[in-house]
């Protein structure tokens, strides 16, 4: 402790009109100073701009070995270097304009910031901006993790942007990691006559299906295979807005919102802010791309990236052994409110393939056999039997009970995952199932005829 | 609202929103505020109604009996039972106290001590008692600082009640400030800060010694950012509505010595330690000896104001420890070596020795400590984690020291706002950038809340 009247010259808040001209005065002479030195800046930038640019946005070598006058003194090099020389510039010009920043009492630079963030958000949502957002982000986010995933779904926009219908069926499995560890691409292919793409996500739970439709939509697929059960309807306690906010839009916003009860609105009111932000501002929608961007710069300095087949990743999601599954489906398996709202999104998005005419394929999801005694037995039971009437209500097939292939406990990597061998196993099945309501199809036409 | 009601009907409607502001939390402790208020009331009154001192001290024992009483009960309670539990178990006596079921009122430490200061004040005759009791009850309810404070003095805020504050133009530009920092301050570097301190301290496994020490560093910027953001986004709310709060933070990592540190953390604690428990217990009046046992006893009863555990406790006596050690050594004092070595020495110094604080005040319990502090001087490691938890902690804490060193070296806490128009665009657009994208909205209450 010390005496009452502080013996440190300790800062205040100071108002007084003297220190902003006094501010302004010494910004006059930095500015005049860099000003002096733009020359410099403007030379100095080219070569670091023409080498370290691009390594520095996608973390690349620097290829030293490709550097020539020409690559040098590139026509990118000179625009981003007489950029980066005229800010001074500009600064000395804001200053000269002494009346500028004291209009009325306007809060011009707020309001300056304001429409930077409102420029950048503009700038997300054209395609070339994006494309950068997204190659600068992909190599900056752990893999594996949700941000990554959803970059990855990002990216397919730009490769395959002029997509037409395929002369092939073409089949698109929808689902967590579960679906995407169980299927083989390739096997599956070889099997059927089909073409097959996964659309997969981390965590993909039945209320985000109809959240993702339009991006469903637009890979043009002609039948759709699910994989669910009741570790996807039972686990929500409130709004997952870490998975929703990406796909966030006022559409789906306004129907989660009018599915829930008074109550729930009440106690979700935080995710539903954060929802409609996210449907109206592309920069909050893609603030986990920028937070994992950021935060994790130098992951792939310090830890190569694995090696990424076609248009997704290696893996969706950590491997959880039995242990830790057990131990998270005692936790997180329950009864909620939102299993009902989780069924409804289903029934949406059933819905909408049906009124874009395209096939549904369900089958029961499956989980390590050695993780049932983690919850109750009733949780499947009823799934099974919910899915059961909304496919025959809605008209798709649904695959369960004794049609299905049982995993064992052989055929899993882990608490959730698939090995190699189940792989294998459960895509064959997948085949001779769509295989078998082909035949069954063609039949018909083919007594008709 | 604030412009069209008159001055009474608007203090009834600032207090009813004060009322459901703490009801929020639990609506049963609002019973607990309003006897707090009534008891200071009477109290206060009764106190400048005589000149007969007898009567004046009685009536400020009962107010001081009341409110620590309250606070004692609810806070420090189980604490006492447990320790007396685990005394009565060394001594070979089955311990038989049974805790106590209670919850911990939100806010108590702090509307409790600004309670007794107003009391205090009037017995001391530097205030006169408020005659409405609304504008007194918005005294001490005023929701922008009920739960966390600053600690607002009588003679600073109380005055503000009896007349109609309006907000002016300037207010409300300076308020929007205000609270936009403090969001920053909350939302980007506390809460950021957090995952990196939880996943040390909260940790199963064993720690290196250098991940404790990133953790610690990050625990520095939490505590400062969530404590600082609601202090800056109080004095911004009542700005907002033409109050002034007083400043609670002065840059404090920027503080050269102990008592210079407490000159700017927390201020308004500081000063009400020092003016209702150091001074009164003898200050620096009483010789050498007798400064030093008040400096440790002040601040062994700051730890405990903070909660009641051990580490607290010690966290206490440690930067009353730290204060001995200046006195005696006249540590950072003199400056008469103002050379930007030594001033930057002296401030790292002062940092670490802050930081041995907050690995006391963060740690889960002392065996923490111990284990953290074994690990700390013998296990170091490097790996990609490590540096990625010093770049998150460089990438979020950087830009706010760059600031803060210009706030310290012009001396002025207002320097952004003294920025031309491009710099200051780029600060404001780089701090809505960062909120709209990496600050965390999970929920996560202030820390200070607890106390």
């Amino acid at each position: 402790m010390s005496s009452s009247t502080s013996s440190f010259d300790l800062p205040v808040e100071r108002v007084e009109q003297e220190l902003r001209d006094a501010q302004r005065a010494r910004e006059l002479v930095w500015t005049l100073w860099l000003c002096r030195l733009s020359p410099l800046i403007f030379l100095a930038c080219i070569p670091l701009v023409s080498l370290f640019l691009v390594p520095l946005l996608f973390l690349k070598p620097v290829e030293w070995g490709s550097v020539s006058l020409s690559t040098l003194f590139s026509l990118k090099s000179l625009v981003v270097s007489a950029a980066v020389a005229s800010l001074p510039w500009l600064w000395r010009f804001s200053l000269s304009m002494e009346g500028l920043h004291r209009i009325g009492s306007w809060p011009i630079a707020f309001m300056l910031a304001l429409v930077g963030i409102g420029l950048m958000n503009v700038a997300l949502t054209h395609p070339r901006a994006r494309w950068l957002f997204v190659e600068w982000a992909k190599v900056r986010t752990p893999n594996p993790s949700f941000a990554r995933n959803t970059l990855f779904w990002e990216r397919r926009d730009f490769s395959n942007k002029t997509l037409t219908k395929f002369p092939r069926q073409r089949v698109a499995l929808v689902g967590s990691s579960q679906m995407y560890q169980s299927t083989d691409l390739d096997l599956l292919a070889e099997l059927t006559s089909d073409d097959f793409e996964k659309n997969c996500l981390a965590g993909f739970g039945p209320m985000q299906y109809p959240w993702l439709i339009n991006r469903i939509l637009e890979r043009k697929p002609d039948v759709i295979v699910c994989w669910l059960s009741e570790f996807d309807f039972y686990r929500e306690t409130a709004v997952p807005t870490g998975r929703l906010r990406w796909a966030a839009t006022n559409k789906q916003t306004c129907e989660l919102f009018n599915e829930l009860s008074p109550r729930q609105r009440w106690d979700n009111r935080g995710e539903f802010v954060d929802l409609t932000l996210a449907s109206n501002i592309p920069l909050w929608r893609q603030r986990e791309h920028v937070r994992q961007s950021l935060l994790y710069y130098w992951w792939n300095l310090s830890r190569p990236a694995k090696a990424v087949q076609g248009s997704e990743v290696d893996v969706l999601a950590q491997s959880v052994g039995l242990e830790g599954a057990i131990e998270n489906l005692s936790e997180n398996v329950r009864r909620t409110p939102f299993v009902d709202i989780n069924f409804s999104s289903f029934r949406r998005f059933v819905q909408e393939l049906s009124d874009n005419d395209i096939k549904l394929l369900v089958f029961e999801g499956q989980l390590h056999p050695g993780t049932h005694v983690a919850y109750d037995s009733a949780f499947h039971q009823e799934v099974d039997e919910r899915l059961r009437r909304m496919s025959d209500e809605l008209n798709f097939h649904y695959v369960s009970g004794e049609d299905l292939l049982r995993l064992q406990v052989d055929d899993f990597a882990d608490g959730y995952h698939t090995n190699d061998a189940g792989r294998e196993k459960w895509s064959r099945f997948v085949a001779e199932v769509i295989n078998k309501i082909a035949d069954e199809k063609s039949q018909p036409a083919a007594a008709a005829n | 609202m604030q412009r069209l009601l008159p001055h009474r009907p608007r203090n009834v409607f600032l207090l009813a929103c004060s009322y459901f502001f703490y009801g929020c939390w639990d609506w049963r402790f609002l019973s607990l505020i309003v006897f707090s208020t009534v008891v200071d009331y009477v109290a206060s009154h009764r106190i400048a109604a005589t000149e007969d001192t007898p009567t004046r001290r009685k009536w400020l024992i009962i107010s001081c009996v009341v409110n620590l009483g309250l606070l004692g009960f609810f806070k420090y309670a189980n604490f006492g039972v447990t320790a007396a539990n685990q005394l009565l178990a060394q001594m070979g006596i089955d311990p038989a106290l049974a805790r106590l079921n209670i919850l911990l009122p939100v806010g108590i430490s702090f509307y409790t001590f600004q309670t007794m200061s107003y009391t205090i004040d009037v017995y001391r005759r530097s205030l006169k008692p408020l005659d409405s009791f609304t504008d007194f009850a918005l005294y001490v309810a005023f929701f922008p600082q009920l739960v966390a404070g600053p600690i607002e003095r009588g003679t600073a805020l109380a005055p503000q009640m009896t007349r109609k504050t309006l907000a002016t133009w300037a207010d409300i530009r300076f308020g929007v400030w205000l609270c936009l920092k403090g969001v920053f301050k909350k939302a980007v570097i506390a809460d950021n800060m957090a995952v990196l301190v939880d996943g040390v301290f909260n940790s199963d496994e064993l720690q290196s010694g250098t991940a404790i020490l990133l953790a610690t560093y990050a625990f520095a910027f939490q505590i400062y950012g969530d404590f600082s953001g609601y202090s800056d986004i109080a004095r911004g709310t009542a700005k907002l509505m033409g109050y002034d709060l007083m400043v609670n933070f002065r840059l404090p990592y920027f503080a050269q010595s102990p008592s210079e540190f407490w000159q700017r953390w927390h201020i308004s604690l500081s000063s009400w330690l020092r003016d209702y428990l150091y001074i009164p217990l003898g200050g620096n009046r009483g010789g050498t000896l007798l400064t030093y046992r008040n400096l440790v006893l002040t601040m062994l009863l700051g730890g405990l104001w903070h909660g009641a555990a051990w580490t607290f406790i010690i966290w206490g006596a440690w930067h009353g420890v730290i204060l001995v050690i200046q006195r005696l050594t006249r540590f950072g004092e003199s400056r008469n070596d103002d050379s930007v070595v030594a001033i930057w020495t002296r401030r790292i110094v002062m940092f670490h020795l802050v930081c041995v604080g907050w690995l006391l005040f963060r740690a889960n319990s002392m065996s923490q400590v111990m284990l953290f502090t074994q690990s700390l001087l013998t296990n170091w490691t490097w790996n990609t984690e490590l540096a990625q938890m010093t770049w998150q902690i460089a990438f979020l804490c950087g830009p706010l020291l760059v600031i803060q060193y210009a706030q310290e070296t012009s001396k002025d806490l207002n320097y952004v706002l003294h920025l031309s128009l491009v710099p200051r665009t780029v600060v404001y657009a780089t701090v809505l950038f960062l909120i709209l994208t990496v600050g965390r909205f999970g929920g996560r209450e202030f820390i200070y809340f607890q106390f």
